[in-house]
């Protein structure tokens, strides 16, 4: 069983008063029954039970009975009272419970002891009884009385502020939740909805500008020529809000392959090209020991270099340069945007990744950011597992860098007896990236999958031995397989009924022999993705 | 020559004749409907080269529009175009590949990529 932090501090609470009672009880009863026998060592063991002066022992024997039974009531009593709703009330109006508790025992065994104590020292007046060597015993049970009450008070303490706490937080914890939640339904609520108004007033003065609906003169142009731009801002902070809002909400799902940073880096050196000739900025790849391979969301990955390489472009002059970085540092791989632009100061770049912080906002006309691009990169990337930072000297210029970890490839496991369709699968797997896990048989196929734990089967349905529906079976189930999903190649027609779960309604993908290599690489593929 | 024929179905109006304007200027005959329903009927009664539409609609959306007419484009041929101005989810996407949509564009498209994908699906014939 499994104990997280929580549920062991819970668990401790709610069973240490029971004990603390039961536990000084029994000691106390043990102690005091061996002095009974002490001192009246006279008889049998049976006679010294049943003697009169062994009352004392079975009063104490039941009042022990009494505090564990009462203990176990209060403290299911105030367990009940826990989980109801109004907890902190409750908490506040019977909070000393338990301290009345001790006191009211202690007060009761007291009295009992001292009156039987007057009984048995009767000759004596009760001041010279309380310094006799006897009443030794009386001042250690009051110094006893006293010790259990002092722990008792200090042990409802600790646990009513840790109780105060944990419901504090708990409720803080709880309302800011609501809160986020709240906040991120609503932007995404209104991004939507700021789409249609947004595409309409874009349309129109784009229709107009393209002079479809009639000839325009100089200042009309200039006029919706400035519209059309301040309408592109409006939806890239749209875009932008949308974007950030669903990182946040975490309902961002990354859709991973097997990417080449370096090619990568390539597409995006081809689509800045053309600006950066316009803008007469040097524009320049530095790849080291491509390709450099890694398991990752390629969309996303552009997107990082785009926010990045539009800064770099806005804050870079002309006669400047713009370098995109690629570097493979063994476990990870080290992308960068290093720019020769105006730079940040040691302040500002504590700022940059942080919402709707724009350093150096460019005034006038021109390219306006949303002053989100660094947090959504700084999102995507923290998504992947990776880390980005900022380098920079004022007016040198400035170097982003986002490293991200090499997280190991996923495995595939090919189910076939035939070597030469194992052999197509295996050329195409590898120039893909994945690794490739190998069964010929039914048993190898079931033990491979519960072992390795592949991201994706591929099962040919005609096996010697275990057919293809009873390795479907065995591994649907596993727990630990039945989630993987399935490939069939089959050359007869598969009866999907006899495939599937009883509960799952989805049928598997099935590829046909003879199959096309391209048709089985793009199933794969996609199915990876998702 | 005869025209292309576009099948509109979109809800939001004043978006819809900004489009009819658009595909008019580029040489298509554009036909419009306001509804899931309107538009059922329009691709029953008359014969569209392709079909552009939004995602969501009052009577169900795009993707009821094509459960409707499933058996149709069985039997014809019929490119599919969405515009939206929903964030696009794996859900969407999967929905997209099932139903054979050729493409998608969120609102705002980009008007010269918007002519270039529907000049290259419903190519004008002679």
């Amino acid at each position: 069983m499994k104990a997280n932090p929580q549920d062991r501090a819970g668990f401790m609470q709610r069973i240490n008063l029971i004990w603390v009672s039961v536990a000084f009880g029994l000691i106390y009863w043990f102690l005091e029954a061996l002095r009974e026998v002490i001192v009246y060592e006279k008889g049998t063991l049976l006679q010294r039970l049943f003697a009169v002066g062994t009352i004392g022992f079975w009063m104490r024997l039941l009042v022990v009975l009494v505090l564990v039974l009462f203990g176990v009531a209060a403290q299911s009593h105030r367990d009940r009272f826990e989980t109801h709703k109004k907890e902190q009330d409750f908490l506040d109006s019977h909070r000393p419970s338990m301290v009345w508790v001790g006191l009211g025992f202690s007060a009761l065994y007291w009295m009992l002891e001292s009156v039987r104590d007057y009984f048995l020292f009767d000759n004596l007046s009760l001041l010279e009884q309380i310094f006799i060597p006897e009443m030794l015993v009386f001042w250690m049970r009051i110094m006893a009385i006293c010790i259990m009450l002092l722990f008792s008070v200090y042990a409802q303490n600790l646990i009513d502020a840790r109780k105060k706490m944990e419901l504090a937080l708990r409720e803080t914890n709880q309302r800011l939740q609501e809160l986020d939640r709240l906040k991120s339904e609503f932007l995404s609520t209104v991004s939507h909805e700021l789409r249609t108004p947004i595409a309409i007033m874009r349309e129109g003065v784009s229709l107009c500008m393209d002079k479809g609906v009639g000839p325009l003169n100089e200042v009309q142009t200039k006029l919706l020529s400035d519209t059309l731009s301040s309408i592109d801002r409006l939806n890239r902070l749209v875009t932008d809000l949308l974007d950030l809002s669903r990182i946040e909400e975490g309902k961002l799902k990354l859709r991973k392959s097997v990417i080449d940073m370096c090619q990568l880096a390539n597409k995006m050196y081809e689509a800045y090209k053309v600006q950066a000739k316009m803008k007469n900025i040097h524009l320049n790849l530095a790849l080291k020991d491509c390709p450099v391979k890694i398991y990752a969301d390629e969309d996303k990955v552009m997107q990082i270099f785009n926010n990045l390489l539009s800064n770099a472009f806005r804050f870079t002059n002309d006669g400047g340069s713009i370098t995109l970085h690629v570097i493979n540092k063994g476990s990870a791989i080290q992308c960068a945007v290093e720019d020769t632009g105006i730079g940040i100061s040691q302040d500002n770049i504590k700022k940059l990744f942080s919402k709707f912080e724009q350093v150096g906002r460019v005034h006038g006309p021109g390219y306006k950011g949303t002053g989100l691009g660094l947090a959504i990169c700084k999102g995507l990337v923290k998504k992947h597992g990776g880390k980005i930072w900022a380098e920079s000297k004022m007016s040198k210029g400035s170097k982003f860098i986002f490293e991200l970890k090499k997280a190991p490839f996923p495995k595939i496991l090919i189910v076939d007896d035939e070597p030469s369709i194992i052999e197509i699968i295996r050329e195409f797997l590898k120039e893909d990236g994945y690794r490739l896990l190998e069964a010929h048989n039914g048993y190898e196929a079931v033990n491979l999958a519960t072992q390795e734990k592949p991201a994706m089967i591929v099962l040919d349905m005609k096996l010697p031995g275990m057919n293809g529906y009873e390795i479907v079976g065995r591994l649907k189930q596993d727990m630990r397989t039945k989630d993987i999903p399935l490939i069939v190649i089959s050359a007869f027609d598969v009866d999907q009924e006899k495939l599937s779960h009883p509960d799952e309604q989805a049928a598997y993908p099935v590829i046909t022999k003879p199959f096309d290599r391209e048709t089985l690489r793009g199933r794969i593929r996609s199915i990876l993705i998702e | 020559m005869a025209l292309s024929k576009i099948l509109i179905v979109e809800d939001e109006i004043e978006f819809a004749n900004m489009m009819k304007i658009r595909l008019e200027l580029s040489g298509y005959k554009i036909t419009m409907a306001t509804d899931t329903q309107s538009g059922v009927d329009a691709v029953f009664n008359e014969e569209f080269n392709l079909l552009i539409l939004d995602l969501m609609m009052p009577g169900g959306g795009g993707f009821a529009l094509l459960e409707q007419i499933k058996d149709y484009r069985e039997k014809r041929p019929l490119p599919v175009v969405f515009v939206t101005g929903k964030t696009i989810t794996s859900e969407v996407q999967a929905m997209i590949g099932a139903f054979q949509v050729s493409a998608l564009f969120t609102k705002p498209y980009d008007p010269a990529e918007f002519i270039q994908t529907i000049k290259s699906l419903a190519q004008i014939s002679d």
